[in-house]
């Protein structure tokens, strides 16, 4: 495994087979002495190597240099794209046999090292990618596609053999632009999300250039290619040069089609477009492509299509097609973020290969050819230089540092010197601010008694170490107001640096409710934390409460203290409350019947004393009932009815009594709130039932 | 028989006493247990403040001319403003004159609290938590195209310059490497950067995608260019100097030319450039070319810009800048100014 920040690069992974169709044959013999015509059925079965052909699934796209839609000073850096499986752009053959031969590098056409696949970067204007075509159509007419494939459309780039010449790379050049790497999977930075570590990188061969006759940003389109079948297009090795002109022209398809807006829907709809597009060079005047079509030196205007005039190009001055790529740019993340989801992904492709879709081949009179592409992605270069450029001639100094009397914004070297009937440069808007070595800056300032006056002012970063002033007593420690820290310094004039920073910080504060809130809250908390302290400490003084009340701020402090107190009260109520008064004051005691009252009771009832002493002991004042009672005589005259009615009232008068006196004195009335059931609640459930009985 | 004692009274005695304030812990923190006298949110509005979060730009450059196009600037942080910023903030919540002395009494606590809490705003994952103090803090602006052109530029600055050279990289929790405060692009080309501490050096890094593959171009004649690369020995992937000797560094390195394809401005004739590279003993590239040898040779590491020591300039007499006699120059000045601003 590769350590965290190291990579190991390795040539290439030519797998065993290629992508294609493949028949196992399996054949057994048998030989015996004895015995003859031992033949076994040969066995085959088809075997397919599937690999991506026309498009290259996007999970396998693990990065691409520059990012896609990106713009930037890109002039050093190669293009490169990271392929997820290693083995990828050695999954076909470019040479496959019956392929016209390479003469210029035979070997290598035929080396299984030489990758299929290529990235080629092209400009605006120096190709065309197609629109959805079936793959039969996206390779130069005469070069089979056999085999299978991966897709039934795909797209192509059509490119004329002077941008094949000059910008594709050599047969040669193949091997060289393709390697694998691998990296650590803990690496994300370098592992951009592999699952094996192992990732093909194919380069593009060229720098993206600015364009510097024009002084405007280029949009370029990368374009992973097939080169199945073509090798033999690919150019020829030139004797090499040490240096290029960054101006030089490759090919614009602008200069050759006609200037008529072209929709691509005629085109791929109907056959008839090439007539109606045609008729400007009936006369064979058709211009040439070369150096010459392409006459915006100078950065104004050109007449490069004698019968058509307003071409867009040649109307544009430099100046402001500066940030014409900027435009497209936005254009395009418009539409990223204005489409409807389904569309979005098509939508926002579509607009990136602006540029690239001028249909030329119809026009030019050198051959074009076709190649199918697997990916793409468009970027801009927006400038001259790189990074380092821009760093290296970055204005350094600490803050408060101001530009150099003479210093002018820096503009691309190639711009036209402003002149002619350019506007002259606007005056500078001001005089340079005030500015003293502290760091502080004069401004103009109203007072608050109307007077323009002038006070100094500086932000927060200084051009020097400061010390905070509140700590050495310079300034109050805590100002309440920003007129505390309105100072007035020796030359007269306010420094109201501090009063403002404060004013801010007030206004900030304002601007978010949430944090009002939260500092309403927490004010009320700390008063409310307060009192629960001092509440603590001294609640806890007091000898039945010591060590039991711990107040914390989140709880109601007055609802914490009741229930603490109550919690403390009940722990021990007779030491804190006192003694529990008894349910019911006895009477006063009669002597006379206090020595025997069951004896007493039975003579007056005139009732065996025995009967009561068993109630007593059963507790049950039923044994009663078994009890006769002797009555008087008028008792017979009584109407029947009454009669019942006195008896069921001498009945009850006799048990409550006897209930009364049957009482359990050390049932412990304060703890129960729920009362057991006793002899009277069994005797009135009885007598109830009773009466329920008599009533039905 | 015992009696209760606590009476209203007693009640009311000491919750009148309770202005006379005392720390009250509100809120622990997550990683230590320490207990927080300043609530969370608070605590966290203050400490982003402190990094000048929404603090309008005007206020934080108050001239134009002081962060012109293409530029750099470094600064310390002046915490007396800051804590002016956050005295403001916390004025929000006092209404009366009770407020406001307990909030003198808790004053130096809330400070110390919001000092902490500034290490805890931006923590990169992977990184340890950094405490103490807050001490100096410094940082820059960046107005560039390079800021617009290359979102996700690595800035890292250090305390002492890592092992001397430049290429080495430092995780923040390290002692010589700084905690990066605050990074934040303010506007599309200005970029904000605070660090804890003084730096003695910072580099800024082309943002990292992947390896990347190119050249080094050098304008040789008007809008003429030619390229170079460092030459590296592929068997150790060091890079070698003139004398075929490996050195440590890509400013040692000898530089290989890279030759292109003629009438095709920026198109690389990699089968040449790679047979020079083959002659070269000193790569010792054997007698075959090969991709991964010819890729390692074309790898260019993120650019990295090194900012170096910024010239500190300290102990300002304050006195000696404010004279009066500036005040006759300023008068010419308003002058302008009113001509200026008149003819709006």
């Amino acid at each position: 495994m590769v350590a965290v920040g190291k990579f190991v690069l390795y040539d290439g992974f030519v797998p065993p087979l290629e992508a294609g169709d493949y028949d196992l044959v399996a054949r057994h013999t048998l030989d015996s002495p004895d015995v003859s015509g031992l033949n076994v059925e040969t066995q085959s079965s088809r075997v397919r190597i599937t690999s991506p052909r026309f498009k290259l699934p996007p999970d396998q796209i693990l990065s691409t240099f520059p990012p896609a839609n990106s713009e930037g000073a890109y002039e050093s850096r190669l293009p490169q794209i990271v392929i997820k499986r290693r083995t990828m752009p050695w999954e076909r053959r470019p040479l496959r046999p019956g392929d016209p031969d390479v003469p210029h590098a035979p070997e290598e056409a035929a080396d299984r090292n030489t990758p299929w696949l290529a990235l080629v970067v092209i400009a605006e204007g120096e190709g065309e990618i197609s629109v959805e075509t079936p793959i039969a159509d996206c390779v130069t007419p005469g070069v089979p596609m056999t085999g299978p494939s991966d897709v039934v459309k795909g797209l192509y780039l059509a490119v004329p053999e002077t941008v094949v010449r000059k910008v594709f790379p050599t047969v040669e050049d193949l091997r060289l632009l393709a390697h694998v790497r691998e990296v650590s999977l803990a690496d994300t930075e370098n592992a951009l999300g592999d699952d094996d570590g192992f990732m093909a990188v194919v380069l593009a061969n060229r720098l993206p250039q600015f364009d510097r006759v024009a002084c405007k940003p280029v949009r370029y389109m990368a374009c992973l290619l097939n080169l199945e079948g073509q090798l033999d297009a690919l150019p020829a090795p030139t004797p090499p040069i040490n240096t290029f002109l960054a101006t030089q022209f490759v090919f614009n398809a602008a200069a050759v089609t006609p200037s008529q807006p072209v929709d691509p829907d005629l085109r791929f709809m109907g056959a008839e477009v090439d007539t109606v597009f045609a008729s400007p060079f009936a006369g064979g005047e058709v211009p040439r492509s070369g150096p010459g079509t392409r006459a915006v030196l100078g950065g104004t205007t050109a007449r490069v299509n004698a019968g058509n005039p307003t071409r867009a190009t040649a109307a544009t001055s430099s100046r402001a097609a500066e940030w014409a790529s900027g435009a497209t740019t936005a254009r395009i993340s418009d539409i990223a973020s204005s489409s409807n989801s389904e569309d979005v992904a098509f939508a926002v492709r579509d607009a990136m290969k602006a540029g690239f879709r001028i249909p030329f081949e119809a026009y030019v009179l050198e051959k074009t050819y076709r190649f199918p592409v697997l990916a793409h992605w468009s970027f801009t270069c927006t400038g001259a230089g790189s990074l380092d450029t821009i760093m290296q001639e970055l204005d350094v100094g600490l803050l408060g540092t101001l530009p150099g009397p003479d210093a002018e914004p820096p503009r691309p070297e190639c711009l036209p010197p402003v002149g002619g009937d350019a506007p002259p440069p606007a005056d500078k808007p001001r005089v340079p601010p005030e500015v003293t070595g502290t760091g502080h800056v004069g401004l103009a300032h109203k007072t608050r008694e109307g007077e323009d006056r002038r006070a100094w002012f500086r932000g927060p970063f200084v051009p020097f170490a400061t010390r905070r002033r509140h700590h050495e007593g310079d300034l109050p420690v805590l100002a309440h107001v920003s007129d505390q820290l309105r100072l007035t310094i020796p030359d007269g004039r306010e420094d109201l640096s501090l009063a403002i920073a404060f004013e801010i910080g007030r206004l900030l504060a304002l601007s978010q409710p949430s944090f009002v809130a939260g500092l309403m809250r927490w004010r009320r908390e700390q008063f409310g934390a307060e009192r629960a302290r001092l509440l603590n400490g001294n609640l806890g003084k007091f000898g039945q409460f010591a060590g039991m009340l711990d107040l914390s701020l989140n709880q109601g402090v007055a609802r914490e203290v009741g229930r603490r107190f109550l919690k403390v009260a009940s722990a021990d109520l007779v030491a804190n409350f006192g003694d529990a008064r008894p349910i019911a004051d006895p009477g006063r005691p009669i002597d006379h019947l206090a020595a025997n009252p069951i004896t007493d009771l039975a003579n007056g009832l005139e009732i065996d004393r025995q009967v009561l002493t068993e109630a007593q002991r059963l507790h049950d004042p039923a044994v009663l009932d078994r009890v006769a009672v002797a009555r008087g005589a008028s008792a017979e005259t009584l109407d029947p009815a009454i009669m019942q009615a006195l008896d069921a009232g001498l009945d009850e008068s006799l048990r409550s009594v006897l209930t009364q006196g049957a009482a359990q004195p050390e049932r412990d009335l304060r703890r129960s709130s729920e009362q057991d059931q006793d002899a009277l609640d069994v005797l009135i459930q009885r007598q109830t039932e009773r009466r329920k009985k008599e009533l039905d | 028989m015992a009696k209760a004692t606590l009476t209203a009274e007693v009640v009311m005695n000491e919750a009148v006493a309770a202005i006379d304030g005392v720390l009250a812990a509100t809120d622990v923190d997550d990683f230590t247990d320490d207990d927080k006298i300043t609530p969370r949110e608070v605590r966290q509005f203050l400490a982003r403040l402190r990094l000048l979060e929404g603090v309008p730009f005007s206020n934080i450059v108050a001239d134009s001319a002081l962060l012109p196009i293409e530029s750099i600037r470094f600064f310390y942080v002046d915490r007396g403003w800051t804590d002016a910023l956050t005295q403001g903030a916390l004025s929000v919540g006092t209404v009366n004159t009770g407020d406001r002395a307990q909030l003198d009494r808790l004053y130096g606590a809330i400070e110390d609290e919001i000092d902490s809490e500034e290490r805890l705003v931006r923590l990169p994952g992977g990184e340890e938590r950094q405490a103490g103090r807050a001490g100096l803090m410094t940082g820059f602006l960046l107005r560039s195209r390079a800021v617009s052109g290359w979102p996700g530029l690595h800035v890292r600055a250090y305390a002492r310059e890592p092992d001397g050279n430049d290429e080495e990289i430092l995780p923040e929790s390290h002692p010589d490497r700084l905690k990066l405060l605050r990074l934040e692009r303010l506007a599309p080309a200005v970029m904000l950067a605070l660090f804890d501490g003084m730096p003695e050096v910072v580099h800024i890094e082309e943002p990292k995608r992947g390896l990347q593959f190119g050249v080094s171009l050098t304008e040789t004649a008007s809008n003429t260019y030619s390229a170079s690369i460092p030459a590296r020995n592929v068997q150790t992937a060091n890079y070698v100097d003139e004398n075929g000797a490996e050195v440590e560094t890509m400013a040692e390195a000898k530089r290989l030319p890279v030759r292109f394809r003629p009438g095709s401005p920026g198109v690389l004739d990699l089968a040449n450039t790679g047979r020079a590279f083959l002659d070269d003993d000193s790569l010792g590239m054997g007698s075959t070319l090969d991709g991964a040898e010819f890729a390692l040779q074309m790898i260019r590491f993120p650019y990295r810009q090194v900012f170096g020591d910024p010239q500190v300039t300290s102990d300002f007499d304050i006195a000696a800048v404010f004279r009066p006699t500036l005040s006759k120059e300023v008068g010419a000045l308003t002058t302008d100014f009113e001509r200026v601003f008149d003819a709006d």
